[in-house]
């Protein structure tokens, strides 16, 4: 059984209009599969019932749950490896030139579980440029349910083995029970929040770094550039933007120079536009 | 169970918990608890391995007849006509107790060494001591199955006795 | 690429042996650390070793400290593959000379994303 195309259709234009987040015709095996544990739990025969009492009688909690349920939060610590070698070799560096009061602060736009927000925590750590500075990292996230994982900093076995070397996680982490938990050292400096991208940003302050990774790739390209556009208003004109491997600038929004970092690239405020 | 030390942090929780991932990564299948009856009678075939040091006890994986041919073929990918041999299958599910002791073993606090798998069948293979002391046991769907999951401890074996 | 690896589970290695055959590995297998010496010692020249803990006639750590004392196979990356997961157990492995530590289970991409921490992905299918 397959989800009928009126059930999609509510769907879809509910997760874009409260996240942005396009879903194409062919998703409707996602949709089905996502949605399917949240029918049962609602004790609804299949999803497209589920779904009509979605139609019938609106509920706040239940829209939200729908709207979580479609993100995709497929997060690794390092993940792609190069932009935090960039990060620690050239990024945290040149800030550590440029910033008199040795402090920085860095904003992961959607953190997911926080594997990407330790990794920049764990990193600057790592970087004797900025050893003893004072590190601030705002972690957001539109799911808040996976934002309560990230807060919690304990991952799994399968979870500690995705992208972490061994003697980090046996520098930053304890055994408990069947999971590991992250040092207080490396969660301290991290503040979670829930955050939509695309919703006029709350007032962050400017950030000195800005991870936008593996998020662009779901919205269409208004909404690309138009986050694109707010990012450049919170981030300091020497600041540095890391995006996806699949994601850039070029095309979208042409106020960003691309800078070669190791095998990656970040990107950075042209000088006309800062 | 009030038998145990408070320290032991192995529940059914903690064992679900480890059943997840390996069921997961390594079966690449979801786990479905059993809803059927109780299995009584003792399984086809038994995997386990044994824990000894600060803690002593004994994990073990318990197969319906034909369920543990099942776990082999999905763990080494095989093909719904390929025919595993014995040994195949014991090596396979000998290796997934050897996951699920090793991850057991690895909420332990203090030193704990993981033995070898062992791979009993045949009628008299029910190796439970009465003395063991059941710590946690829960039982899974495998297509239509029963699997149990079973863990041990000979900790308490004279309290058990008195 | 070589790899070499060390199991005493069949199908395991034959997991293993899966994943690193299609990165573009060239595979040899071992069931315990005595036949994982037999075949370092035969002259085999792995690029990288996957290397259980548990195991009958020579453990893996006992393999690790082998290999280490060799000065011939000092560019071997030893990397274990163990259901051994204490915070303690990959603190000695590490200080026995292994260079990284996956946990059993595991998944595919899980190794892949090893192997590029240790930059021994062969570089066709580098992200
Ligand atoms: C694939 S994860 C990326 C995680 C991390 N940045 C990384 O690169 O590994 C995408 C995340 O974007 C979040 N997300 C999707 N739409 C969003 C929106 N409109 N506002 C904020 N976060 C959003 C999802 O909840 C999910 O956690
Ligand atoms: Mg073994």
């Amino acid at each position: 059984m397959s989800i009928a195309p009126e059930a999609f259709t509510f769907v879809r234009d509910l997760v874009r209009r409260e996240s942005a987040i396009v879903l194409d015709p062919g998703k409707e095996y996602l949709v089905e599969s996502r949605l399917t544990p949240l029918a049962r739990h609602a004790g609804e025969g299949d999803v497209d019932a589920y779904v009509r009492s979605l139609q019938v009688r609106h509920d706040p909690v239940r829209s939200r749950q729908v709207v979580e349920a479609l993100t995709t939060n497929e997060t690794s610590w390092f993940r792609d490896a190069d932009p935090f070698t960039a990060l620690r070799t050239q990024v945290l560096p040149e800030l550590a030139k440029a910033r008199t009061n040795r402090q920085l602060r860095v904003w992961c736009a959607a953190c997911s579980s926080g594997q990407e927000p330790y990794s920049v925590v764990m990193t600057a750590l790592d970087t004797p440029a900025v050893a003893g500075w004072r590190l601030d990292v705002v972690a957001t996230d539109l799911n808040e349910e996976i934002l309560q994982r990230a807060r919690r900093g304990t991952y799994s076995q399968l979870e500690v083995n995705r992208g972490l070397p061994a003697t980090t996680l046996v520098k930053h982490f304890t055994r408990e029970g069947a999971s590991w938990r992250i040092s207080p050292t490396v969660s301290a400096p991290v503040t979670f929040r829930p955050l939509n991208l695309m919703r006029p940003f709350p007032p962050m302050g400017t950030f000195d770094a800005v991870f936008l990774r593996n998020v662009l790739i779901y919205f269409d390209l208004p909404t690309k550039r138009d986050i694109l556009r707010r990012v450049r208003q919170v981030l300091a004109p020497d600041g540095y933007l890391f995006l996806g491997a699949a994601e850039m600038t070029m095309g979208v929004d042409d106020s960003w120079q691309r800078m070669p970092a190791g095998r990656s690239s970040v990107y950075r405020i042209r000088g006309e536009e800062r | 169970m009030s038998l145990l030390p408070e320290t032991s942090p192995i529940d059914d929780e903690l064992v679900r918990a480890v059943v997840d991932q390996v069921w997961e990564s390594l079966l690449g299948a979801e786990v479905v608890p059993w809803y059927g009856e109780d299995p009584v009678a003792p399984p086809a075939l038994q995997a386990q391995v044994t824990l000894t040091g600060d803690w002593n006890g004994l994990v073990r994986l318990g197969c319906a007849e034909g369920a543990a041919e099942g776990i082999a073929a999905a763990m080494l990918m095989a093909g719904a006509d390929e025919e595993l041999p014995p040994e195949d299958v014991h090596d396979a599910v000998g290796e997934v107790v050897n996951v699920v002791g090793g991850n057991v073993k690895g909420a332990l606090l203090g030193d704990t060494a993981l033995g070898l798998p062992r791979v009993l069948t045949g009628p008299d293979h029910d190796t439970r001591t009465v003395a063991a002391v059941p710590v946690s046991r829960c039982v899974l769907d495998w297509h239509g199955l029963p699997v149990t999951v079973e863990v041990f401890t000979h900790e308490n074996t004279k309290e058990c006795r008195s | 690429m070589r790899a070499l690896v060390v199991d005493d589970s069949r199908a395991m290695r034959r997991i293993v042996a899966r994943i690193l055959t299609g990165l573009g590995y060239e595979v040899a297998e071992a069931g315990d650390g005595q036949q994982a010496l037999e075949v370092l010692a035969s002259g085999a020249k792995p690029d990288l070793a996957c290397i259980d803990w548990n195991m009958p006639v020579m453990d893996g750590l006992t393999f690790v400290v082998k290999v280490r004392e060799n000065p011939q196979w000092r560019d071997i990356t030893l990397m274990m593959v163990t259901t051994e997961s204490e915070h303690s157990q990959i603190v000695r492995a590490l200080a026995a000379g292994a260079h990284e530590y996956l946990i059993k289970p595991f998944t595919p991409d899980s190794l892949r994303e090893k192997l590029d921490l240790l930059g021994l992905l062969p570089s066709e299918v580098a992200s």
